[in-house]
């Protein structure tokens, strides 16, 4: 018994080790979705898109007050022009009162 | 091919009877350069990557080589054209399954061990550069000359940016301007039937990049910043 764990775990450990079991810093999106954020203060909220060349695709929100705690907003992965955005990398920053306060990032793929 | 340095080293020898008179010639050769690239908006890029949660790492140190052809006009003017490419990169690495890694590199006593990292978002910024310099000899003697110039730089840049799902691209080119120091030798050291002569540059280069693709809207690539090169060439 001893002897073929012996041969039987370098085996399943060999196989496992080359599973990814990672879960990746950002959320991977394929369609509309919904995020939160939190507001520290009460003050001027603006959240826009950034793609990975740092453009604004898409503001959700703009110069809109909001009260501290905790808010929510979605995105349809549309730019501006109402045009599905290319695969890629995303960011939307949550701006209070002229600050970013947070950065989201998404990876939107079909 | 250690062999073969060695052999080359032994053959080696400098010419024998130094020329104080000037001969114009040409020489050919390969450099290696190493140079720090203004990068700002991938500095900015990085920087909103790591804000959003990632440690996202980019190098500061360029490093690239060209082919290089250097040209005597007269006992006071140089010439050099070269072909070059560089590259600077950058990303987040993500580790994973560590211990399960020591523990199989232990039961295999290290005949096997898993992957333990994986680059899961990886920029890539490339540059072929065409340059020409027209260089003045400051102070020229038997062993070395020192000489400074300058001349327009054409760059031809790419950046890939690939994450798990996903890989972005664009690419652009522009001219710019590129001036420096030389430091060349000018005895020839024969190492076997090849007339070797080394050659050390730095200076600065001014060269951005616009990407053109639509989505990039004006995202420029500045590849600006001072370099540093050291060429081997061959003496024709």
């Amino acid at each position: 018994m001893g002897k073929i764990l012996m041969f039987l775990l370098p085996a399943l450990l060999i196989i496992s080790a080359g599973c990814d079991d990672s879960t990746y810093p950002f959320d991977q999106v394929t369609e509309e979705f919904t995020f939160t954020y939190d507001l520290p203060n009460d003050g001027i909220v603006d959240l826009i898109v950034l793609n990975s060349y740092m453009n604004n695709v898409r503001t959700l929100l703009a110069d809109s007050t909001q009260s501290s705690g905790s808010h929510s907003s979605s995105w349809n992965l549309e730019d501006e022009n109402g045009v599905r955005v290319p695969d890629g990398l995303y960011y939307i920053r949550i701006i209070l009162d002229d600050d970013v306060i947070e950065t989201k990032m998404y990876e939107v793929h079909k | 091919m250690t062999l073969l340095m060695l052999l080359l080293c032994t053959v080696g020898q400098p010419s024998i009877g130094g020329n104080d008179s000037f001969s114009p010639g040409f020489r050919i050769g390969f450099s290696f350069m190493t140079y720090l690239p203004s990068m700002q908006n991938e500095k900015d890029f990085a920087d909103m990557n790591t804000a959003a949660g990632l440690d996202f790492e980019l190098g500061n140190i360029g490093w690239g080589g060209s082919i290089e052809l250097l040209g005597d006009l007269s006992e006071k003017f140089r010439i050099r054209g070269s072909v070059g490419g560089s590259n600077i990169s950058g990303g987040y690495v993500e580790g994973y399954n560590t211990l399960q890694n020591a523990i199989l590199v232990f039961f295999t006593l290290g005949l096997f061990s898993g992957s333990s990292e994986e680059d899961v978002i990886r920029l890539e910024d490339h540059a072929v550069t065409i340059e020409t310099q027209a260089y003045y000899v400051l102070t020229r003697s038997s062993g070395i000359s020192i000489s400074a110039g300058a001349g327009p730089i054409y760059t031809f840049a790419s950046r890939k940016l690939n994450s798990p799902n996903t890989s972005t691209s664009g690419s652009g080119s522009g001219l710019g301007f590129v001036a420096s120091f030389r430091l060349d030798q000018e005895s020839i050291m024969n190492l076997g039937c090849l007339p070797l002569m080394f050659g050390l540059e730095g200076g600065y280069r001014m060269n951005s990049v616009t990407i053109d693709d639509e989505e990039a809207d004006d995202y420029e690539l500045d590849f600006s910043g001072p370099f540093w090169k050291f060429g081997s060439y061959i003496g024709l």
